[in-house]
């Protein structure tokens, strides 16, 4: 490396050197992005673009966590409650919700993968409002699963593709924490 | 550059003192929020740019009001149209999924709508709760929403609150709802901007020095200070405090802090190029570096005055001034003499004022009687302190050697000549070098002490430097000196040598600042004989005897 030419310039580079490290450090308050509240509202619907961060910040932070329950609460359209009853044999294929069913089935072809079926009920397709919304072809439904794993809030979201007669689905892995979630009866779902 | 660009350049900076990073990261990630239905950002530039104003400058009272307006009117009109189902936040639906965020959104929202308290002429949104009539232009709607935004990711819950509070369409409770934005949002700025009141100083004298630029553009000076104090305290209605000498003194120094801070914080931003041409608007590289050292200065020293006492209650009353005014202790130090001997007279006055009992007479005591020290009586305490203290750090020294500690070393940097150090520090290296196999230091540190006594006789200034800092063990009656301490409290006696060094070597440098200035001959007894009369008059105004 070149010799500094006098010692006011390597003082200027020290200087340089000094400030760049400070602000580096700094980086994570200013430079990225703190997740708000547009963003956990597009996040809910499906849209969002910086969905890791979003999920890692509602898994972390209490006022995001409340945040994301008070958007969920009012803007889904069709809930799954936790159910009570007890099944103590076998895995769980059938979850129903207040207006539709989520069906889980292992593929024929490959015994590692596992299809979704969301079936919404006639009931709820007669809906005014929701009708309305589901009727738009390009509409995406997204599935919001939530729940406590020893106390620890956890969230997933499953985005299926646009309803066409009522039903949508999609294929995910047999170790999907995803599915995992899905089969836990103590776990609440919503549609949005 | 003009003075008139440096005021400009500092005003700006200013505006950047006290924000908060955390404040400056939301408002920078609102600007950037995308747009659920476009591939733009949600919010216009020009509209974010008015946010950030009024937050920074705190000027959002009327904005909670508007803002409370319109959330009412959005659910005056969601809660009346059939289509919406009740599950839905009418709040969330409108400015959210739809994005109500422009004067267009805002005329189709509302176009069509007749209630008895609504009306959009397709000019004005006019609203008439109670009678009371308000109308929203949809120009503003853009501004609201983005406000509306910065809200909800402070404070929490509160599109549910505003559904519920604002339901009933009523004045009484748009204005509370807006009273309540208001208490929130004040409380969430307490520690996310600067003190307005200290924010309202700072402007003061920013205007003010903005007035005098055309005559001085030297920068801030003692003179500068002093003058200020003569015009403000006698006119000062708005109680701001600037009656008190000490008060001026104090924000003056803050002021040049801040400004020096705001503007390498714009620099940081802005990229601002270091080097040597100031003309050009580059930061000189050791203004950047003093700023950043100083900036850590509010070192807390009254530990010092406990167990064990390094320094007495008055002695840590006489330094803590100087060490609490940052870069200003350079660039001002006739100021900080001032604000020190005149500031004391003049808590005298302000007491003898307050006390009526004894009325005017005993203001014209404390008048009369003058002020206690002259400048060099004072400087001559603090030399005296300098000594003072120098004898403490000559104790700790004698503690380091007869326990036998490695902080000998480092305490005898405080304390020793430069030549009598680098003797020491030799017979260290040949102790290192005694070791078989260069081994580690603490090896060497014990055989330092082993050899002391032979080593002492060999080096006759050692030996009488450790017989001096003996006697100043000896002689130190304060707590924690009496007796030697444990090994195990020796931590505290350690930091308390290092923080002493440290503002030993700070008040070395203000008393080789000042000295010059006010030194023992015909200049420096003017200096203090002009200041005698500019307050002994200033106070006499003042006081009205």
């Amino acid at each position: 490396m070149k010799e500094p030419s006098n010692a006011k310039s390597s003082l200027s580079e020290q200087v340089f050197v000094a400030l760049q490290a400070k602000k580096a450090l700094r980086q994570p308050l200013t430079n990225t992005k703190p997740v708000m509240f547009a963003d956990i509202v597009a996040y809910v619907m499906g849209k969002s673009e910086n969905a890791d961060d979003v999920h890692q910040a509602i898994n972390s932070d209490l006022s995001k966590r409340y945040i994301y329950k008070e958007v969920l609460n009012q803007s889904r359209f069709a809930v799954g409650l936790r159910e009570a009853h007890a099944k103590s044999t076998g895995e769980i294929e059938l979850r129903r919700g207040q207006g539709f069913t989520i069906k889980l089935k292992t593929s024929r072809a490959n015994a590692q993968q596992c299809y979704v079926i969301l079936v919404l009920d006639e009931t709820l397709l007669d809906g005014n409002k929701t009708s309305q919304l589901l009727s738009d072809t390009d509409k995406s439904i997204v599935l919001h699963i939530c729940g406590e794993f020893n106390h620890e809030h956890r969230h997933q979201r499953l985005q299926f593709p646009p309803l066409f007669d009522g039903k949508s689905q999609l294929m995910i892995t047999a170790d999907d924490e995803r599915l995992l979630m899905l089969k836990d009866i103590n776990n609440e779902l919503s549609l949005c | 550059m003009t003075a008139h660009q440096q005021g400009l350049n500092d005003s700006s900076a200013l505006a950047l003192h006290g924000v908060s990073d955390e404040l400056l990261g939301m408002l920078t990630a609102l600007r950037e929020t995308p747009s659920m239905l476009t591939p733009n950002d949600k919010f216009a530039p020009s509209d974010m740019n008015d946010l950030s104003q009024a937050i920074i400058c705190r000027n959002y009272g009327h904005s909670c009001l508007r803002l409370s307006y319109l959330l009412a009117a959005v659910i005056l009109v969601a809660n009346g149209s059939d289509n919406n189902s009740k599950r839905q936040s009418p709040l969330l639906q409108v400015f959210w999924f739809d994005e109500m965020v422009n004067a267009k959104r805002f005329r189709e929202f509302f176009a069509d709508i007749e209630l008895a308290n609504l009306v959009f002429d397709g000019s004005f949104l006019k609203l008439s709760f109670d009678g009371e009539a308000f109308d929203i232009s949809p120009t503003q709607v853009g501004y609201l929403s983005a406000f509306l935004e910065f809200l909800v990711n402070i404070i929490p819950g509160v599109l549910a609150k505003a559904e519920q509070q604002l339901a009933d369409s009523s004045v009484k409770s748009v204005k509370q709802f807006a009273t309540d934005l208001q208490a929130s949002l004040y409380h969430f700025l307490k520690s996310h901007l600067s003190e307005a009141q200290d924010m309202r100083r700072f402007r003061f004298i920013s205007t003010w020095l903005d007035e005098q630029s055309a005559a001085d553009s030297g920068g801030i000076t003692d003179g500068t200070v002093l003058r200020f104090w003569q015009q403000v305290a006698i006119a000062d209605e708005d109680g701001l405090g600037f009656k008190r000498f000490r008060t001026v003194a104090e924000n003056f120094s803050s002021y040049v802090q801040a400004v020096a801070i705001g503007q390498s914080k714009k620099a940081l931003n802005y990229c601002v190029s270091i080097g040597y041409e100031v003309e050009s608007g580059e930061l000189s590289p050791e203004h950047l570096e003093h700023i950043i050292s100083d900036n850590d200065d509010g070192l807390d020293i009254q530990w010092l005055g406990g167990n064990p006492k390094f320094l007495s209650k008055q002695q840590l009353a006489l330094i803590t001034p100087i060490l609490h005014v940052g870069i200003a202790r350079d660039k001002l130090p006739l100021t900080l003499l001032r604000a020190s001997i005149f500031g004391d007279w003049q808590a005298q006055l302000i007491q003898a004022t307050r006390n009526k009992g004894k009325g005017k007479n005993s203001v014209i005591d404390k008048l009369q009687q003058g002020c206690e020290l002259d400048y060099q009586q004072y400087l001559a305490n603090l030399s005296k302190l300098l000594n003072d203290a120098q004898k403490v750090q000559a104790a700790l020294l004698h503690i380091f050697v007869s326990l036998e500690q490695g902080e000998f070393f480092s305490q005898a940097a405080f304390v020793f000549e430069q030549a009598v150090l680098e003797q020491v520090q030799q017979q260290l290296e040949a102790c290192h070098g005694q070791i078989e196999g260069h081994g580690m230091y603490e090896l060497a540190i014990e055989q330092f002490f082993k050899q002391l006594a032979a080593f002492k006789l060999q080096n006759r200034v050692v030996n009488e430097q450790l017989a001096i800092a003996q006697k100043a063990f000896a002689t130190n009656n304060r707590v924690g000196f009496k007796d030697m301490p444990l090994v195990d409290d020796l931590p505290i006696y350690r930091f308390g040598g290092e923080t002493l060094a440290h503002c030993l070597a700070i008040i070395t440098s203000f008393l080789q600042k000042t000295q010059p200035i006010v030194a023992d001959n015909q200049i420096g007894n003017d200096i203090f004989a002009a200041d005698l009369a500019i307050f002994n008059a200033m106070f006499n105004k003042l006081y009205e005897v």
